[in-house]
């Protein structure tokens, strides 16, 4: 199989495969797996009783619990569920920028969660993004699935590569809403640098009903860039130009942007119980994901 | 502080300039260096800036622009030429005698004056050269280095004395104006114009240096030779310390040939040398393994004498008689006779009696001279019209050539002038004068400027010289320099560097400021 951002590594696969997603709670109407659902049903293990109501079956029924009290009650098992996972790498033109690109350690971590996700018979969504949504990749479920994932997300990362756009994650959530899949956990893969600004970003946000999981794949050279004297500083996406006399005082206005700009997608994933890790892009990525996971799990 | 090449107002202004230049330079907008980034999303945010088609923008790095401001004006400065106020008001004249015909001994000197010169203070010191008029080689305030490019190689015909040239100093700086002349050189300075100077005007003389210790001559000279032999002259030469010298260590040499003559000592303590042979040559003396002196001799040739038909026996034996006349059939120097050719032309008593058709354009004014040249003041002219019965007068006329015209019965039985003393004194000097033979240099002496200098002349060589009628001569030289006569006070010594450390401390400060400059850039507190 064709895997040119050699995505499928076994032994970074290996070490993402000892990682699980514990998920709070999952949404109802979902598919077995090892997620326990707000549902009670057929599961194996004893939840709570409730009174019998017609068209309850009679092998629910506790007769125990009749014998002493006089009262049929029935007993609920706890049902496991699916958690759905959306991944959404970011593979605008600012993903490219750098060599090597961002967008392929934007890949590598949506592989690792496709494959946690995968192992524990969860559903997993790729979703691609720029100016809009790539929705082609179905979801999917099944261990055997992720070198199909793999596949996809390699044929949408070259089609992004060959045809940059730029950043609209705001018009990708939105497209993501409409889509009306089951809640789940979304993991936003991204620079986050989307020229409308963090308040568009968050505000649209808001509006999931998926518990955020925020990656920022960036670099050191983000924050403490590495310019001096006058400079006219060209956007890579939207060829945008400004002119800048380096100073002490302007850098610590820069740096006081990106703090802010960061320290707000951390506020809103805290108020969603969501997390935002910062990954950098010149670091191991597998060392980077695995501060998230505590004691081998994250909790979404 | 005062500044050497520019006034302080034209300083003060032209730091004014630099700061309006440099202030316009910040509002102009700078090129900015083009770079592709991720995101301008962060400098758009932390940047407050105009478009980049806005042509001025508002004044921004007030201290950078300080920054500039200062090392740009200690640059200008710098250029300005500054220097301390000195106390001291006094004002420095370094006097070069421009006399010296030694091409060696003037550059010595002017290196002597300029060295002078860099140690009085770069504001109230100057150089002037004393030559045919005062000429000032170096200004206050310029480096001294200028005063090499300014002096003329080439001598000129220079004043005797510098007695004009202290007064003229005097009288430009100024009464009451305090002055230092400090004199290089050694020409003579009379110590009656030294007295009659105002009393704020201090005359100095910059003493050469130790002498180094080898005996020089103080005086070297040719005269005639005593013997009368006119193809020969005595050789005169006098040491500086004639106690330590020693004859036996003295070799002389005529065109690199040893003189084999003898060298007597004479009763003054001066030495002599007889009948060295006047050929022209160049005589010089070495004592020990220096060259003490040189000078050129006289050529003695024979002037060649013809005779016409009918000339007077005792003309033609007067000038035969003389060692420096021989007499030739073809081809002579002089021609004597009764034709129109003849240079000693012998007339009728109906002529004038002395006849003199000389070169000089204006004859009338070199009339006195020839009666004294020719010794015509000794013929008793009285006597000799009461004889003639006729007046005895003398005419002048200019001519190509020079011509004497004179009665051919003076030096007959019919005067008796040919029995007077006169009669050979006035051949000889006119078989002389006629023949045109180059003036002897006889002397050099230590102090004192050499003959030749006199006239106008122009250097050839540096012991040649031409004079102003185009004849080539030779000139005394003596190596060792003058020891000066007159009594002129040695130069006092000066405070060394005055004058000279402001500019060396701006140089060390705009270094400073400039490193600064680059360690502030360096940490991203400039722009």
């Amino acid at each position: 199989m064709n895997d040119p951002f050699n995505l499928l590594d076994p032994e970074f696969l290996q070490q993402a495969n000892a990682m699980r997603v514990v998920a709070r709670r999952v949404a109802p109407a979902g598919r077995w797996a090892e997620h326990r659902s707000r549902d009670r049903g057929q599961g194996m293990e004893f939840r709570d009783y409730r009174p019998y109501s017609p068209g309850d079956e009679l092998k629910s029924i506790d007769w125990n619990v009749y014998r002493r009290l006089g009262r049929f009650v029935v007993r609920l098992f706890e049902e496991m569920e699916d958690l759905p996972i959306y991944l959404m790498p970011d593979l605008s033109k600012s993903m490219w920028h750098d060599d090597p690109p961002r967008a392929v350690t934007a890949m590598k971590v949506a592989i690792a969660f496709a494959s946690i996700g995968l192992d524990q018979h969860d559903r997993v969504g790729i979703l691609p993004f720029g100016e809009d949504l790539d929705s082609s990749i179905r979801p999917t479920s099944g261990r055997g699935r992720l070198s199909l994932i793999a596949d996809s997300l390699s044929r949408a990362a070259e089609k992004a590569r060959d045809v940059p756009s730029g950043t609209d994650l705001a018009t990708a959530l939105s497209k993501l809403r409409g889509l009306r899949m089951r809640e789940g956990l979304l993991v936003i893969i991204s620079d986050f640098f989307d020229p409308q600004g963090i308040d568009v970003m968050t505000t649209e946000l808001k509006r999931t009903r998926h518990r955020p999981l925020l990656v920022a794949v960036g670099r050191g050279e983000d924050r403490e860039p590495s310019l001096q004297g006058d400079i006219r500083v060209r956007d890579c996406e939207t060829g945008d130009m400004q002119d800048v006399s380096v100073t002490a005082s302007v850098m610590e206005e820069y740096r006081r942007a990106y703090d802010g700009h960061f320290e707000k997608l951390k506020d809103f994933a805290r108020s969603r119980q969501g997390s935002l890790l910062f990954l950098d892009h010149d670091g191991d990525v597998m060392k980077q994901l695995s501060q998230l996971f505590e004691g081998g799990s994250y909790v979404a | 502080m005062t500044f050497a090449f520019f006034s302080t107002l034209a300083t003060l202004i032209g730091i004014g300039v630099i700061a309006l230049g440099l202030a316009l330079l910040q509002r102009l907008r700078v090129q900015h260096r083009e770079i592709e980034v991720v995101s301008t999303l962060f400098w758009q945010a932390a940047v407050k800036e105009t478009r980049a088609r806005v042509f001025v923008q508002k004044f921004r790095h007030w201290p950078a622009w300080l920054l500039l401001v200062l090392i740009a004006s200690l640059l200008w400065i710098l250029l300005a030429g500054p220097s301390w106020n000195s106390s001291d008001q006094m004002q420095h004249v370094v006097l070069l005698d421009g006399s010296v015909a030694d091409p060696t001994v003037a550059a010595s000197d002017l290196e002597l004056a300029t060295l002078k010169a860099s140690k009085l203070p770069l504001m109230n010191r100057e150089i002037v050269h004393a030559g045919p008029q005062l000429e000032t080689l170096l200004r206050s305030g310029e480096p001294v280095q200028l005063a090499n490019l300014r002096r003329d190689a080439e001598p000129t015909a220079a004043s005797t004395g510098l007695e004009w040239a202290l007064e003229s100093l005097a009288t430009r700086a100024g009464a009451g104006k305090p002055l230092s002349i400090h004199i290089v050189g050694d020409a003579e300075v009379d110590q009656r114009y030294l007295d009659a100077l105002p009393d704020e005007v201090t005359v100095y003389r910059l003493d050469r240096g130790p002498a180094s210790g080898k005996p020089a001559l103080r005086s070297l000279g040719v005269s005639d030779a005593a013997s009368g032999v006119w193809q020969t002259v005595d050789l005169l030469f006098a040491p500086a310390a004639s106690e330590t010298f020693q004859l036996d260590k003295l070799k002389v040499t005529i065109d690199q040939e040893p003189f084999l003559g003898e060298i007597e000592l004479t009763e003054t303590g001066d030495y002599v040398a007889k009948n060295v042979p006047a050929r022209g040559g160049v005589l010089r003396l070495n004592y020990e393994t220096s060259d003490v002196g040189a000078i050129t001799l006289p050529r003695r040739d024979p002037i060649r004498v013809g005779f016409e038909a009918g000339t007077p026996e005792v003309l033609k034996d007067l000038i035969l008689l003389d060692p420096a006349c021989v007499e030739v059939n073809g081809q002579p120097d002089l021609l004597v006779g009764e034709s129109e050719d003849a240079d000693l032309r012998l007339l009728s008593d109906g002529q004038p009696a002395f006849q003199i058709d000389t070169d000089v354009e204006d004859a009338e004014s070199a009339l006195l001279g020839l009666i004294d040249e020719l010794a015509l003041r000794q013929i008793d002219a009285t006597a000799l019209a009461q004889q003639s019965g006729r007046v005895v007068d003398v005419q002048v006329a200019s001519s190509e050539e020079r011509k004497i015209s004179v009665w051919k019965n003076l030096f007959s039985s019919t005067y008796n002038f040919q029995q007077s003393r006169a009669c050979p004194i006035f051949v000889a000097r006119s078989i002389r004068w006629l023949a045109n033979r180059p003036v002897l240099v006889p002397w050099a002496e230590q102090g004192m400027r050499l003959p030749v200098a006199r006239p106008a002349f122009e250097r050839i060589s540096d012991v040649t010289t031409t004079a102003v009628d185009g004849r080539t001569l030779q000139v005394t030289r003596l190596t060792r320099p003058a020891v000066v006569a007159g009594s002129v006070e040695a130069s006092p010594g000066y405070r060394f560097g005055a004058g000279l450390g402001v500019a060396v401390w701006i140089g060390i400060l705009v270094v400073i400021m400039l490193l600064a400059e680059w360690a502030l850039y360096q940490k991203g507190r400039l722009p």
